[in-house]
């Protein structure tokens, strides 16, 4: 299974009803600042934030405080958009590779995820709806200020934005409704599965990387190890992992004290070790 | 395999560019102004990036060719090294470069003639001097001929010039330009070595010592100058005994006449980029041994670097004229 954990960042209640469903997610009791969905194993998460950029904005900040793998997890922002006539047909997705803003000059390059079969494009992000079907690129009111803010605190090739197309003329946009919305998303929901799965997978790679050594926590909960001591500890318990995989560092020290006694007991078996390469 | 392709609208229309994208016809380009929108941008993943590298074709302006740090060096006094591209293709455990950008993507430098201009501009200025000029500082060589044909473009003209040396730094096995052109009596292709063991824990995607070093026995029966670099040198159990065979290996297969030159170099890391490196590997093996701060270096302690320069040297004497060596402080 993996270790990794979804956000989902959409702006409407018909745009994740599908995803919702296909993904098992339920709503979260309480009284929530947005609605929030999570899976069972709590490493799938979703807020519905509201159409345009404050809500976007309200609603990563928001799912990033309460989600507690935030930090490594998959960032996706994913919904519907106008498009111009050539770039696409109506329920067309597309994985958004050139991120503009109508205000900003700020131009972002998203991570391109390989091997996933979905046309790319460049997305732009206005304050307002949009209806100049003459363009040449993809238009929400979302895109721009998701990436904008994720990619302050994440790592970049952890977040995506996938947009549907859902009106490429003036007579497209009149037949957009809850149940036309919902439909064709769900019509292109294996898409967004491998997407999840290529998610999964590099937020899984993410956690592994940064997780904490399992004895820290026994350890510091024990005894007392100053802040520059808890770093020294992260050091040595990754590097006698690497060194000695087969010896018990928590048997080894059960009769040790104290962070000193601790960290010079490790420090003096990391230091006269050689490696073997063989 | 090129994840995704940028190209500077800058040089978009320049031939060396629609010839590399015709080897990627496939692959729709996004156009940026500056590679530094996509390139060593804050809050990016190294590990992840080398997984799915891109390429940027850019165009490098100004800092063409710069002076080396001033222990590196092969025997003249006038030493210079340029980068005509950004990261590399392999994936080693004990490179800088992992330090040194935040992004594993490919920038790949095509306005080859400005780095001509520099070159030509550096040995007027040194005109009766002999004058090194290294390349594969920032990058491998010749991994990526088959795409850059820097190679195939700079040996021609670095032949003009007899009072220059050109290094060729590699740990590729393809040869493709060298094999097909007369050896060039001014160029030195240098393959960075280690013993095998070592290798095949710490140099990822990269040809193994075995094939490193047939490639240089074919290329020394050609005539080609070879430079053999033992750098970094890396400690552990047994070391002595690996690197006595390593040795062994090498002059056996290599006609010493073809050996140009032998360079040793610490296993070194600059203290700015070692948290960053170890942060991106923190399993790693060799990043587990015990290295201290010296200085702006984090390496061995003093006396481990010492006792593996000296062994070694001896060692090398054995094998060959003890002019031929060279070694690197690894300052930074």
């Amino acid at each position: 299974m993996s270790n990794g954990c979804i956000c989902w960042v959409i702006a409407l209640a018909s745009e994740a009803k599908s995803l919702i469903e296909e993904f098992k997610m339920y709503l979260m009791p309480g009284d929530t600042l947005f609605p929030i969905y999570k899976n069972k194993n709590e490493n799938e998460w979703l807020v519905i934030t509201g159409v345009g950029q404050l809500n976007v904005a309200s609603g990563v900040s928001y799912l990033y405080s309460l989600c507690p793998y935030s930090k490594t997890s998959f960032w996706i922002n994913f919904g519907i958009a106008g498009a111009g006539k050539n770039v696409g047909d109506i329920g067309e997705p597309f994985l958004i590779n050139e991120l503009r803003h109508h205000d900003f000059k700020k131009i972002y390059y998203p991570f391109i995820l390989p091997n996933l079969k979905l046309k790319n494009a460049m997305l732009k992000t206005y304050n307002k709806p949009q209806n100049n079907y003459k363009r040449s690129f993809l238009f929400d009111m979302e895109g721009w200020v998701f990436y904008n803010i994720v990619q302050k605190k994440i790592t970049r090739e952890l977040i995506a934005v996938v947009k549907i197309i859902s009106d490429n003329s003036p007579e497209t946009i009149l037949s957009i409704n809850k149940n036309f919305i919902n439909k064709f998303i769900k019509d292109k929901i294996e898409y967004l599965m491998t997407l999840r799965d290529f998610g999964f997978s590099l937020s899984d790679l993410e956690t592994e990387r940064k997780k904490e050594h399992f004895l820290f926590v026994d350890i510091t909960e024990k005894f007392h190890f100053t802040f520059s001591q808890c770093q020294q500890l992260k050091n040595f318990l990754i590097r006698w992992d690497v060194n000695f995989p087969e010896r018990s560092l928590f048997s080894e020290i059960k009769d040790l004290n104290d962070a000193k006694s601790i960290l010079d007991y490790m420090e003096s078996s990391l230091k006269h070790h050689k490696l073997k390469w063989e | 395999m090129i994840n995704q392709i940028y190209i500077e609208n800058e040089i978009k229309d320049h031939p060396r560019v629609q010839r590399i994208l015709k080897k990627f016809k496939r692959k729709t380009p996004i156009y940026i102004d500056k590679y530094a929108s996509v390139f060593n941008k804050k809050n990016q993943n190294f590990r992840i990036q080398k997984k799915y590298p891109s390429l940027i074709l850019a165009k490098k302006k100004g800092g063409h060719v710069l002076k080396t740090p001033s222990d590196f060096g092969i025997g003249n006094s006038n030493n210079f090294y340029f980068s005509h591209m950004y990261n590399c293709l392999y994936d080693c455990e004990y490179c800088f470069l992992q330090g040194m950008y935040s992004s594993a993507d490919y920038v790949l430098f095509v306005n080859y003639e400005d780095f001509e201009d520099g070159i030509k501009e550096k040995i007027n200025f040194h005109k009766n001097e002999r004058v090194t000029f290294f390349s594969g500082y920032d990058c491998d060589s010749l991994a990526f001929e088959k795409i850059s044909g820097f190679v195939s473009h700079f040996l021609p003209f670095f032949k003009r010039f007899s009072n220059v040396e050109i290094e060729l730094r590699t740990k590729s096995t393809q040869m493709e330009p060298l094999l097909k052109m007369e050896p060039v009596s001014n160029c030195i292709v240098a393959f960075s070595l280690l013993p095998a063991e070592i290798a095949n824990k710490t140099d990822h995607k990269v040809p193994t010592i075995k094939k490193r070093i047939n490639k240089i026995s074919e290329l020394a029966l050609m005539g080609w100058k070879i430079g053999l670099r033992f750098d970094p040198l890396i400690h552990g159990e047994n070391w002595k005994n690996i690197y006595k065979e390593l040795f062994a290996d090498v002059f056996k297969n290599i006609d010493k006449k073809a050996i140009h030159s032998i360079t040793l170099g610490p296993l070194r890391f600059p203290k700015a980029m070692f948290k960053k490196i170890l942060d991106m590997n923190p399993r790693s093996k060799l990043l587990s041994d015990v290295l201290v701060l010296r200085g702006n270096k984090i390496s061995y302690t003093n006396e481990i670097e010492l006792e593996m320069q000296s062994f070694c040297i001896d060692l090398l004497n054995k094998h060959s004229p003890e002019t031929l060596l060279f070694s690197c402080k690894g300052n930074f």
